[in-house]
């Protein structure tokens, strides 16, 4: 009855004219054909009487302001992209290419142009107000590694130790900026990698002159103590030195922490 | 000069390297296409990180732009439009990750407004406020499809014409008017059965 009516308008064509219907700009014939199959058909009315009350609640929506600084910001970010090669030199730096070594990105990563491109790259991200997770992680990236040059110029490694390079500090501005961790997750892992390696460098250079000490020390307690306050101490030894290589540790599936200890208890 | 004519040779002026030309369609598209992004997120924060992708993108990818094919207000909205598509897949899929590791205070914030009133029953004020309305609608509007989302957007409140929304999401426009109906439609119970359960 209703529906395909007698005067031929179907109900694909009444949705395809309900737009310019609301939009007032259907005239003559079609207009009575359309009105004719709204009145016929109870489909087509309830769903137009919905599309209109849709468009008076869209009504109620205005324009927003986007944020003051959201022009120079973009601005900023793309003259960044177009004059320099600190974004894309860090870039090679923070992304982890998987073929890559490492080492061969650290010393891209040290020539003097990409330097001074992680200086600027450090004061833009300083003063621009765009506290993005990647601006916060460029001037991590950019103070590490002029760290690292410093100090490996300066040949003395155990002035590694000095420097703060606990994962949480040079996360933690990163976290606080956003809390969705997986979009930046690269650039995480790779602080992380450089880190290990970096502690490692500084337990190589420790071992040599700190462990041979320790041993002689811990093997005339050895003759002195009973085995079990030994043990004892060989835990404390362990929690005290390694602190921090527990939380590599943990981010490297190859290398549990009870694996750590157990090695450290063959070890002494 | 006609304000296209304008934007043509501002983007030409860009191409060819002009810093200030850059500049001046910063100027001029970045409220349109943060408002775009604001409606289509529902949130300042994405609204803005999205605007900037959307800038960088075009940035990078303006000397294919062809203005013989669709003018540049056309292209820099499908441009958005492939951003915002490609954002609500990934925030679809980091859900699940988002409810273990989210900041405490955050996952309440991410709930549209017509969850948290159907949490706490029945509001006490009969009438609700001008400002509640437009929260209201922007909730349910997140409710939509994308795809149905994208279309009221572009019409509803970017005042785009039939065949430049056609062009932008690449669908006949048919296929456009059929959305913009669905979309408004389907706006409209959401909002009506927000409302039965708030009154
Ligand atoms: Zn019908």
């Amino acid at each position: 009855m209703y529906g395909e009516s007698k005067s031929g308008m179907q109900c694909a064509e009444f949705d395809l004219l309900m737009t310019d219907a609301i939009d007032g700009l259907l005239t003559g014939d079609q207009l009575s054909r359309f009105e004719q199959h709204k009145t016929a058909c109870p489909t087509c009315s309830a769903m137009f009487a919905e599309a209109e009350a849709g468009l008076h609640w869209l009504g109620q929506l205005e324009e927003v302001d986007p944020p003051v600084n959201l022009a120079r910001n973009i601005v900023l970010a793309t003259s960044g992209l177009a004059n320099e090669g600190a974004r894309a030199s860090l870039r090679s730096v923070v992304n982890t290419t998987p073929g890559r070594p490492l080492w061969d990105r650290m010393r891209d990563a040290f020539s003097p142009r990409t330097i001074w491109d992680h200086v600027r790259g450090t004061a833009r991200a300083i003063f621009s107000p765009m506290a993005t997770p990647r601006f916060a992680m460029s001037a991590g990236m950019a103070f590490f590694s002029l760290s690292m040059v410093f100090t490996v110029s300066g040949v003395k490694i155990s002035d590694l130790r000095n420097l703060d390079l606990t994962p949480r500090n040079l996360t933690r501005t990163y976290y606080a900026t956003e809390a969705r961790a997986v979009k930046y997750y690269e650039n995480i892992r790779l602080v992380y990698e450089i880190e290990s390696r970096v502690r490692e460098l500084r337990r190589a250079a420790s071992t040599s002159s700190v462990e041979p000490e320790q041993e002689n020390k811990q093997k005339n307690k050895q003759d002195q103590k009973s085995p079990k306050e030994n043990e004892q101490r060989q835990y404390q030894n362990f929690s005290r030195q390694d602190s921090a290589s527990v939380v590599i540790a943990t981010f490297d599936p190859g290398e549990s922490v009870i694996g750590e200890s157990a090695r450290q208890r063959r070890k002494l | 000069m006609e304000d296209a004519q304008v934007v043509e040779l501002l983007v030409r002026r860009c191409i060819a390297g002009d810093a200030a030309a850059w500049e001046e369609i910063v100027q001029r598209f970045n409220r349109r296409i943060y408002n775009i992004c604001y409606r289509f997120a529902g949130s300042p924060t994405d609204a803005e990180d999205l605007t900037q992708d959307v800038f960088i993108k075009v940035y990078r990818t303006m000397a294919s732009y062809d203005g013989e094919r669709a003018s540049f207000n056309t292209w820099i909205t499908t441009v958005t439009r492939n951003l915002l598509v490609d954002h609500f897949r990934k925030t679809k899929n980091d859900r699940i990750t988002d409810s273990i590791d989210a900041a405490p205070g955050e996952s309440e914030d991410a709930l549209p407004l017509s969850d948290r009133l159907e949490d706490t029953g029945p509001a006490p004020d009969a009438h609700l406020e001008r400002r509640e309305t437009r929260e209201l609608v922007q909730a349910a509007l997140q409710k939509l499809s994308p795809e149905l989302r994208e279309a009221v957007i572009l019409r509803d409140l970017q005042d785009m014409d039939y065949k430049e929304i056609a062009q932008a999401l690449r669908v006949p426009e048919g296929t456009v008017k059929s959305r913009i109906n669905r979309g408004r439609a389907e706006l409209a119970r959401l909002l009506q059965r927000t409302y039965r359960q708030v009154m």
